[in-house]
């Protein structure tokens, strides 16, 4: 067996996974947002019936929302061929002459994964986007009966045979019971001679992704910025949280799930989010001159930052050649005088 | 990667990580380490002396002579969590099942846990350090909350 960096993989491993202690099958499922440009996501399931997604990472990488502030303020630098200034040292602390290098400075990680948005993905099949830009453009352009959507009433073995027949094969590593698990947040069920039939349906979709929302929205990423000032009255700035949690979901669902989700008048355990899109909305119109104003001072701002950016990567930084300064040295009088004759020159 | 073995892990060694803000094209086994890149155990001090959050305190280290300036990622995931370095071995499944003859797949097999995953960045740029450290930590717990299941 060789030993080489390249082959050497750093993951970190959540507890409950590393109690199990397990030889972890990895496959992969389509992305549930059903966007091409995304990737499909790796996965694995343990024996308790969890799911993980497997992530990779690396520091020293500015994220693409942020790229016109960071090129502004020079905060990152890559290497020529667009990779992360990062490298990884693996010290033995026992015995320092074993060490590793990697070249590459990512590192992958598990965290826990709800295979629940692969089954709206599924059942939304027919919306497809190539990039995340298409969610502004209100109008869904599919039509007809999507594929994901059934009819009938399924028992969970025909569920899943569905799944891996229509959907993906490797929903095959996926257990009858995580699906269950899964079919029961959003399906309308019926049991009949002791078999549940499931058959997912839109409503119960949007009254699941409703409570994620209001999750998200009242434990909103700090670092996320505000789309309103302070200012703002309270209910404003509740509306714009709903908004932005709404907004975060678009990287998980297709598209038609967002549309839907942004008109949805809630029901009794869920709040309206239609009613907080207006609300946020109507503000931003009755506003729109101070806000108009906020972006051309940004965009200012930004502006300004590349200038200097720009100029100081230019030739004429070194124009002004410095002349080397020769100290002098201190030279003595000599003359003749009263007391010349004490000082004697020799 | 087509599985992590992690049934066998218990025999792992006690490894640092440490991730370093420059780029070292080269891959593989060093003996460099013997007796240089060693925390500036007195600096640290200093450092630490008002951090009153162990897991937020800070490691300093030289590298060519800079200093770099790191936090411990692990943290991050929660107590009980590790994180491990993986050696991938390429298997050919072909004796095993016939009618996927040529199938090789990658099993990652643990060699060493990693006591620490310490990111660092150079002296003067702590600001990046723990803006970048904040805003992981919310992306898990945002992932917490949408995936809770």
């Amino acid at each position: 067996m060789t030993v080489h960096g390249e082959n050497k993989d750093i993951i970190i491993i959540p507890s409950e996974v590393v109690a199990l202690g397990e030889q972890l099958k990895v496959f992969t499922l389509p992305s549930p947002s059903n966007n091409s440009s995304k990737g499909r996501v790796e996965l694995f399931q343990v024996s308790n019936n969890l799911v993980y997604q497997i992530k990779n990472h690396s520091f020293s990488k500015g994220s693409k929302i942020n790229n016109n502030d960071d090129m502004a303020n020079d905060v990152y630098h890559y290497t020529r061929d667009n990779e992360t200034l990062k490298s990884v040292i693996l010290t033995n602390e026992q015995d320092r002459s074993e060490a590793y290098l990697r070249e590459n400075g990512s590192f992958k990680f598990a965290l826990k994964y709800d295979i629940v948005y692969n089954l709206i993905g599924f059942y939304y099949s027919e919306s497809i986007t190539e990039s995340e830009k298409e969610y502004s453009n209100q109008v869904s352009s599919q039509s007809g009966k999507e594929q994901g959507k059934n009819d009938r009433f399924l028992t969970l073995r025909d569920y899943h045979d569905l799944l891996v027949d229509s959907n993906d094969s490797q929903w095959a590593n996926i257990s009858l019971e995580v699906l269950k698990i899964a079919l029961e947040k959003i399906s309308n069920t019926v049991e009949e001679a002791e078999d549940i039939y499931y058959k997912i349906d839109d409503n119960k979709i949007l009254e699941f992704l409703a409570k994620i929302v209001s999750k998200i929205a009242s434990n909103l990423p700090k670092s996320i910025p505000p789309l309103l000032p302070n200012s703002a009255p309270e209910d404003i700035q509740n509306s714009m949280k709903i908004v932005l949690a709404t907004n975060i979901l678009i990287s998980l669902v297709p598209k038609k799930a967002y549309l839907e989700l942004i008109k949805f008048k809630g029901t009794d355990n869920t709040i309206s989010i239609d009613t907080e899109v207006k609300k946020f909305n109507d503000y931003l119109e009755s506003n729109e001159l101070s806000i108009e104003e906020k972006k051309l001072l940004m965009q200012a701002a930004i502006s300004v930052g590349m200038n200097n950016d720009s100029s100081s990567d230019g030739k004429d930084k070194n124009k002004t050649i410095k002349k080397p300064i020769v100290p002098k040295k201190p030279r003595v009088a000599v003359g003749r005088g009263a007391i010349d004759g004490f000082f004697k020159k020799k | 990667m087509n599985s992590i073995d992690l049934s066998s892990s218990n025999s792992a060694k006690e490894y640092l990580g440490h991730l370093v803000p420059c780029k070292i094209r080269y891959n593989g086994p060093s003996d460099e380490f013997t007796d240089n890149f060693n925390m500036d155990n007195e600096e640290m001090e200093v450092l630490n002396n008002d951090v009153a959050d162990e897991s937020k305190q800070v490691y300093v280290n030289y590298i060519r002579g800079r200093k770099i300036i790191g936090q411990d990622v692990l943290p991050i995931f929660g107590e009980g969590s590790k994180a491990f370095l993986t050696e991938n071995v390429i298997s050919s499944d072909a004796t095993m099942e016939e009618e996927f003859d040529n199938t090789e797949s990658i099993n990652a097999k643990p060699i060493a846990t990693l006591n620490k995953l310490i990111n660092y960045e150079r002296d003067g740029n702590e600001s990046r350090l723990s803006s970048e450290l904040q805003k992981f930590q919310e992306y898990i717990e945002l992932n917490d909350i949408i995936h809770n299941n």
